[in-house]
């Protein structure tokens, strides 16, 4: 019985969820009522001892034998002791000792069928079974048909608990007409409990109707209730029952009955009397716990919970087993009483052992916390109950609680009115969720936490609850570090589920801390590599500026792409193809921003798409591509963007004409100076100079304070020889920019052009200074030299407005909407994540435009920065930098040197190793236009007046000199031969170093001469000056001096001398140059055959000085020491040496 | 106990085995399985002068493979700096599609393959400095996730891909502090995590070494503390670092001891990396190039009996250059004589 009940117990408490759904009648099955029933009246029907001794014994006048009737006696004689001696052992108990002595006297007298019975009896008491059988079996023998043989075989198949084999023996005696009254009614009795054991209740019902005078009797009334039972007649066997209460003589029997009839109540449906008898139990035993539960059921299954639980809670504290804490939880949950059901269903979930109820409790816990709006714990409880079994209703909790957290999340984060750059994605969350969990949030998470029940201990699990609530707790305090440390303490504690460390990764990204997001969003995928959440790793390494990576997890979502919205299905082609642009692999940004117009034609994709086939250098497919777009469609960045590419492409395309027209669209679009400055450039690069001077002064007049227009349009001028108007605006541009170096030489060279050498000097010097200055705060490092060619586009500049940017392209349109829609899976503002690695990609992409398609304004602007007769003339000199200057301030010191020039005196003096025969010296090398007159040695004063003397690279001299010959093998100036002249000289060719001359000789010794010079020389060199800190190169001179004298001589000389050297630099103060020479001069007439030719080598030392801040050196001294062949005859060969020195 | 001698001296094997693996001491020859000279894996370290190998040369190259009785390849890298072995949009590409023979031939000889990901040759002088080694990393995923994404299509589908050798080295000395430590963990998290998505039947695996001034124990919390973080990796291949005397003969076995142990409490593969070359140049017994020479054959028998004790699979470093007979001569005599070793002990490393 206690067994059946505990199994009523169990499905008390195991039952499922929802509880209406369980505990139904038929599980308590009629079997177990039945055994209920027969336990309790068994002992009546067990054939015992007092039973079988009211059987008649054998009596010894029926001893019979076919022996004679002596032998009979005699064996009579001998074996009567023995059966004497067994009697009496029965009378005192002695079973064992009986059982021995009518063994002895069967062997004296095998045939006594009466005392066979009796040893039956006895071997049957003591439960010698086997004995038994084979008694009877005897007996059969010896009797066939024998009753009580049959009786005892019927009973030992009972005691063996063959049951139905009994049965089927003993049945038979209740219909035998030998078998005596007694011996029926004891296998009447026996049947009955066999059959109703074995449920044969016709039989039973047999059985009884064989046993006599029993009717009214409880045991007799109890089997009737039992066998009308089974076989489904309720109400006679209620009736049965009733009656047996009735003839119940004791409590337990009444007890007894109650049970029964409960049960059958119960079985019959009947709930109302099962709760009337359970009730007629318990006022005998008011604690009685399992009535208690049985009554508290009862309750339940009338649709009465309040009352079950009023019962439960009758149960005394310390009889509440997990079983009832479980049941009474479940009715608390039932009538709504979260808080209270709280406590039960933890402890339940602590000590249930089996799985099943485990999983139950925490389901009930779950929903108890979901019933609190403890939806972070509900989440954890449910997430428990789904690890202890995987069913669907634990996966379909779990996902309605993670719904309604999120929801939670999104509510509390919008009714802060702060949205997170990864908050929770809308396609989370119904539609249908908001209206009806909206009004049920009012009190927040942390206000529920505090009226968490307290009957939990600090388990682990509570401790993980407790970092989650306070991580959940912080998001709605908007306090996302508060909440990484929760969420974080959850992870070390042992939380390792997807949706705690995707709490945890939007936090993160909230926080901006993108790698830890991305690790975040990383575990989670390792636990689940769903779509969602290759997503989410994906746009994290987009955050974090990982594009290959990010392109990775992209790819990784390619084969479930179908399984995304269109939409979004776009969205990631689009994103990829940014990503894919990033990495420089227009190939496939093309292909997938192709692909992604497959699901629909959207301007900004071709937009995309356009660029990287034009990135690809498919100029006509972009050009096709972009010309469908309806610029209409379009807001102005985009049609900029459109105009700006189309323009490009056209250009490309050597369609200038179209190019242009895209320029001033992109213009009328954005009647902005920058978009004149544009056009104007692109106008001067394609030579339409009057357009172009039209835009670049629009520009300039759009914006006056811009200096980038200013010194655009100054260079304008400047090439335009319009120097006026190039100063004034270079002076306008110094004014906005006064560090920009560039402006202040070219300043200072168009006030040369200008031929205002006073100004050119002057900002020559300011741009000296600047650029001392510039290396001393650069450290001598020029590379920092602020006023550099690049062109500064700075802000409102050229280069960051009309560039293409992807991350406008991301911003806007209608497809760009899916990107921003599917982002809201991590972020709630697209521009916090994909915006902002974008914008590196987009800026990356700006500079690669600036570099390319940008690059021919670019060089424009370069090639204008710096005049190019200048930069041609210092060409050579371009990479020449000394002890720290570059070759510009070289340059510029040179220019200072020659501008401020006023004086110059040249002295040289040559020696020749062998005297000609003539005594006639030859010409030195070719300094100071010497060599029309050839002389060994000479002097010259030089006056350069201002203005007129140097203009813009044209100059102007007087000067006056002395040219002697040398006493032969000496030093001695012969002072016959001095010669005196004075003159002009002038050089018309900027670039070119010819001059043309007029000079008066006048005789001072006595062979010189008086007569006039009209000369032309030229001279043209390359590595002749110095290159400072460069340690040699190559010198090439070439000086050609063609001289008439008139009128007296009537003589005609030409001169010309060439030299190829290698100049070898010693601390740019010395150069060495060895080289080789030839030289010749030749005259008409030449009386005196003066001409000559030489060939030689030699080298020359130069050395410069006096040089100061703005000036390069002004003085030098040089040696050149050469031996010359003559290839004249009438000439000699040998060593000439001249010093020249120049102040 | 039936079996008297027999069951004696394997159950005394057992005892040498076990106590050579508590105490750290080297396992004597006696106690060392037939097998325990097998060479069962090897390194192939592509360089330059294999990007123009022929199908030929490396047809010839796995036929000494076969004659070693090798079954495992751990290929070191696809790409070095920005040259990459394969046909790449990303890299430089080979002339010859490198990986693929390799693949191939490795399928045809039954040879299973850990294919290694990216490197750079200045991999060293970076993470030699503090504050590169994060920037590094970094990069390196970058490259990482490039490589892979691009070879995964291709390896897979050779019956001999294994699985993804990650090709970086993880010392004891660079990645000790929490910031650098952190770092590394997070890299090789990602990586893993990546490389299983990529192809998810893949096994990971990583290369470590060991310098003698770390104590073994300091090594084994180390890599404890390594692996609980990082899930993915599937195997350690740890360097005996003989050859370039990191470690020597005594010491090594103490660090086999606790990195099998560590490996083992985690559920991680030891591969011993049995090192066949001498190093007779360059850093750190010299300034020049680094040099070497095929190792004596009774070293390089006594480490790979040691590295029996703690790993299955014990991979060379490596065949090609120091024991085959299709670089130098000293690498083709040292096979010669390792061919006789194994058939004068009739090994079957199979």
């Amino acid at each position: 019985m206690k067994m059946k009940k505990n199994v009523v117990v169990q499905s008390m408490g195991y039952r499922p969820i929802p509880l209406s759904q369980s505990f139904h009648p038929a599980q308590w099955g009629k079997f177990g009522m039945l055994g209920l029933a027969l336990a309790s009246i068994t002992p009546i029907a067990v054939a015992d001892p007092q039973t079988l001794g009211s059987i008649t014994l054998p009596l010894k006048s029926k001893m019979q034998n076919s022996d004679n009737w002596l032998l009979s006696q005699l064996r009579q004689f001998r074996a009567y002791p023995y059966l004497d001696r067994a009697y009496k052992r029965i009378s005192t108990g002695k079973l064992v000792e009986a059982a021995e002595e009518f063994k002895n006297y069967f062997e004296v007298e095998s045939d006594d069928i009466s005392s066979r019975v009796a040893y039956l009896n006895v071997l049957y008491k003591l439960k010698r079974y086997d004995d038994v059988s084979r008694q009877a079996d005897i007996l059969t023998a010896l009797d066939p048909g024998n009753a009580q043989a049959q009786l005892f075989r019927g009973l030992v198949l009972e005691a063996k608990n063959k049951h139905g084999e009994a049965l089927d023996v003993l049945l038979p005696l209740l219909s035998q007409t030998n078998a005596d009254a007694k011996t029926k009614e004891v296998a009447a009795a026996t049947s009955v409990d066999l059959a109703l054991t074995t449920r044969r209740y016709d039989d039973a019902q047999k059985a009884l109707s064989a046993l006599p005078q029993r009717s009214r009797e409880y045991g007799h009334l109890m089997r009737q209730g039992a066998a009308f039972a089974g076989q489904g007649k309720w109400a006679q066997s209620v009736a049965a029952y009733e009656q047996a209460l009735t003839a119940a003589k004791t409590a337990p029997e009444r007890r007894l009955v109650r049970e029964t009839l409960f049960h059958q109540e119960k079985q019959n449906d009947n709930i109302p009397g099962a709760i009337a008898q359970a009730m007629a139990i318990l006022e005998a035993e008011p604690d009685n716990a399992e009535w208690l539960r049985a009554l508290a059921m009862m309750h339940y299954l009338a649709h009465d919970p309040g009352a079950a639980l009023a019962v439960m809670d009758r149960l005394p504290a310390g009889r509440v087993q997990t079983q009832d804490a479980f049941f009474r939880a479940n009715l608390l949950l039932d009538k709504k009483e979260y808080a209270r059901a709280l406590p039960d269903y933890a402890r339940v979930a602590e000590e249930a052992t089996d799985r099943d109820v485990k999983f139950r409790s925490l389901m009930g816990l779950g929903y108890a916390y979901s019933g609190l709006e403890q939806t972070i714990a509900a989440r954890e409880a449910f997430e428990r109950a789904n690890a202890v079994q995987q069913v669907p209703e634990a996966g379909k909790a779990l996902a309605t609680v993670t719904k309604m957290l999120k929801m939670a999340n999104f509510v509390s984060v919008e009714r802060s009115g702060a949205r997170s750059s990864l908050q929770i994605t809308d396609q989370d969350v119904t539609q249908s969720d908001r209206p009806r969990r909206l009004p049920s949030r009012q009190g927040g998470i942390s206000k529920k936490t505090a009226a968490r029940p307290t009957v939990l201990t600090k388990s682990p699990l509570q401790l993980q609850q407790e970092s989650l609530q306070q991580g959940y707790a912080a998001i709605s305090r908007q306090n996302d570090e508060s909440a990484v440390r929760a969420f974080g303490a959850a992870v070390e504690q042992g939380v390792d589920t997807v949706q705690t460390h995707l709490d945890m990764a939007f936090a993160y990204t909230r926080l901006k801390q993108w790698d830890r997001a991305r690790d975040s969003f990383l575990y989670a995928f390792t636990l689940d590599g769903n779509l969602q959440n290759r997503l989410y790793v994906a746009r994290s390494y987009v955050a974090t500026g990982q594009a290959d990576l990010a392109l990775q997890y992209f790819q990784l979502i390619q084969p479930d792409l179908p399984y995304l919205s269109q939409p979004e299905q776009k969205a990631v082609l689009i994103e990829m193809g940014y990503l894919y642009a990033k990495k420089e692999d227009y190939e496939l940004a093309a292909a997938v921003w192709k692909a992604s117009v497959a699901y629909g034609v959207d301007a900004q994709t071709l937009l995309s798409l356009g660029y990287a086939l034009e990135m690809t250098k498919r100029d006509h497919e972009a050009l096709s591509v972009l010309e469908k777009i309806d610029p209409a469609t379009l807001d102005q960045p985009a049609q900029l963007r459109l105009f700006s590419q189309l323009s490009r492409l056209y250009e490309k395309t050597d369609n200038v004409a179209e190019a242009r027209n895209y320029m001033l669209k992109a213009a009328a679009v954005e009647p902005s100076a920058i978009k004149y400055y544009q056009v104007g450039l692109f106008e001067q690069k394609h030579k339409m100079r009057d357009a172009s001077v039209e835009h670049l002064n629009k520009a300039f007049e759009m914006e006056p304070d811009n200096a980038v227009y200013a010194e655009q349009l100054a260079y304008h001028y400047k090439n335009n020889k319009e120097y006026d108007k190039a100063a004034a605006l270079f002076e306008r541009a110094i004014e906005k920019n006064p560090n920009r170096h560039a402006l202040f030489v070219d300043l200072a060279y168009t006030y040369k052009q200008m031929g205002n050498n006073d100004q050119a000097v002057a900002w020559f010097k300011r741009s000296i200074d600047l650029k001392y200055e510039a290396q001393r705060v650069a450290g001598k490092s020029n590379k920092d030299v602020p006023a550099n060619y690049n062109v500064n586009l700075t802000e409102g500049d050229a280069a960051p407005q009309i560039l293409y940017s992807t991350a406008d392209a991301v911003r806007s349109e209608d497809v760009v909407q899916g990107v921003h829609d599917l982002s809201m899976a991590i972020t709630d503002d697209v521009d916090h994540l994909m915006p902002v690695s974008y914008q590196d990609s987009s800026s990356d992409i700006i500079q690669e435009h600036a570099s390319q398609g940008l690059a021919t304004y670019r060089e424009i602007q370069l090639a204008q920065l710096s005049p190019s007769e200048d930069r041609a003339k210092t060409q050579e000199d371009i990479t020449s930098i000394k002890q720290g200057q570059d070759e510009e301030l070289y340059r510029m010191r040179q220019e200072v040197r020659e501008l401020s020039r006023r004086f110059q005196f040249n002295l040289y003096q040559a020696y020749r190793s062998k005297s000609q025969p003539d005594n006639v010296a030859s010409t030195p090398p070719g300094f100071f236009n010497s060599g029309a007159i050839p002389s060994q040695g000479g002097a010259e004063l030089i006056y350069q007046p201002p203005g007129v003397g140097y203009q813009d690279g044209k100059i102007f001299q007087v000067f006056a000199r002395g040219l002697w010959s040398n006493e032969p093998n000496s030093l001695h100036i012969a002072g016959k031969s001095v010669q005196g002249s004075v003159g002009a000289r002038y050089k018309p060719l900027k670039t070119q170093d010819l001059f043309v001359s007029i000079e008066r000789l006048f005789k001072i010794g006595s062979e010189a001469q008086n007569d006039w010079l009209a000369r032309v020389s030229y001279a043209w060199t390359q590595g002749y000056d110095i290159r400072p800190n460069e340690s040699s190169w190559n010198q090439t001179l070439f000086y050609g001096d063609l001289g008439y004298f008139f009128p007296n001589s009537g003589i005609t000389a030409l001169y010309s001398e060439i030299r190829q050297g290698r100049t070898f630099n010693y601390a740019n103060l010395f150069t060495v140059t060895p080289h080789v020479m030839a030289a010749g001069r030749a005259q008409r007439p030449d009386p005196d055959k003066s001409s000559y030719a030489e060939v030689g080598a030699g080298v020359a030392v130069k050395y410069r000085f006096n040089e100061n801040r703005y000036e390069a050196e002004r003085s030098s001294a040089e040696l050149v020491v050469q031996y010359r062949h003559n290839l004249s005859q009438r000439r000699n060969s040998g060593w000439v040496a001249t010093a020249a020195v120049s102040f | 106990m039936g079996s008297g001698p027999k069951f004696w001296k394997k159950w005394m094997g057992g005892v040498l085995l076990s106590a050579a693996m508590l105490n750290g001491q080297a396992v004597s020859a006696e106690a060392a399985s037939a097998t325990a000279g097998c060479l069962q894996g090897t390194y192939i370290q592509l360089s330059e002068a294999n990007r123009h190998w022929t199908k030929d040369q490396w047809k010839a190259l796995f036929e000494d493979f076969k004659k070693l009785q090798i079954h495992s390849v751990v290929l070191q890298w696809s790409v070095i700096d920005n040259e990459a072995f394969y046909e790449s949009r990303r890299f430089k590409a080979s002339a010859n599609p490198v990986i693929d023979w390799i693949m191939e031939l490795a399928q045809d000889h039954q040879i299973e393959v850990m294919v290694g990901l990216s490197h750079q040759s200045n991999h060293w002088t970076r993470i030699a400095q503090p504050d590169e080694r994060q920037g590094y990393l970094r990069e390196q995923i970058e490259r990482v996730a490039v490589t892979a994404g691009e070879l995964a299509g291709t390896v897979a589908k050779y019956r001999s891909f294994r699985g993804w050798y990650i090709s970086e080295e993880i010392d004891d000395q660079n990645w000790v502090n929490d910031s650098d430590n952190n770092a590394m963990q997070s890299y090789l998290f990602q990586t893993t995590t990546l490389l299983r998505g990529l192809t998810p039947k893949a096994v990971l695996g990583i290369s470590a070494f060991a310098n003698k001034t770390t104590k073994p124990e300091e090594l084994g919390m180390y890599w404890n503390h390594m692996l609980s973080k990082v899930k993915g990796l599937d195997i350690i291949y740890f360097q005996d670092g003989i050859g370039v005397h990191k470690l020597t003969l005594e010491q090594l076995p103490a660090y086999y001891n606790v990195m099998h142990r560590t490996l083992s409490n985690h559920k991680r593969e030891l591969r011993p990396v049995v090192e066949l070359f001498e190093q007779t140049s360059g850093e750190p017994i010299s300034t020049g190039e680094f040099k070497a020479v095929p190792a004596p054959l009774e070293r390089v028998v006594t480490q790979l009996k040691l590295a029996a004790n703690y790993g299955v699979q014990r991979i060379a470093f490596s065949v090609p250059e120091y024991l085959s007979t299709q670089t130098t001569a000293d690498a083709a005599a040292a096979f010669k004589e390792y061919q006789s070793f194994m058939d004068q002990n009739k090994m079957n490393c199979q």
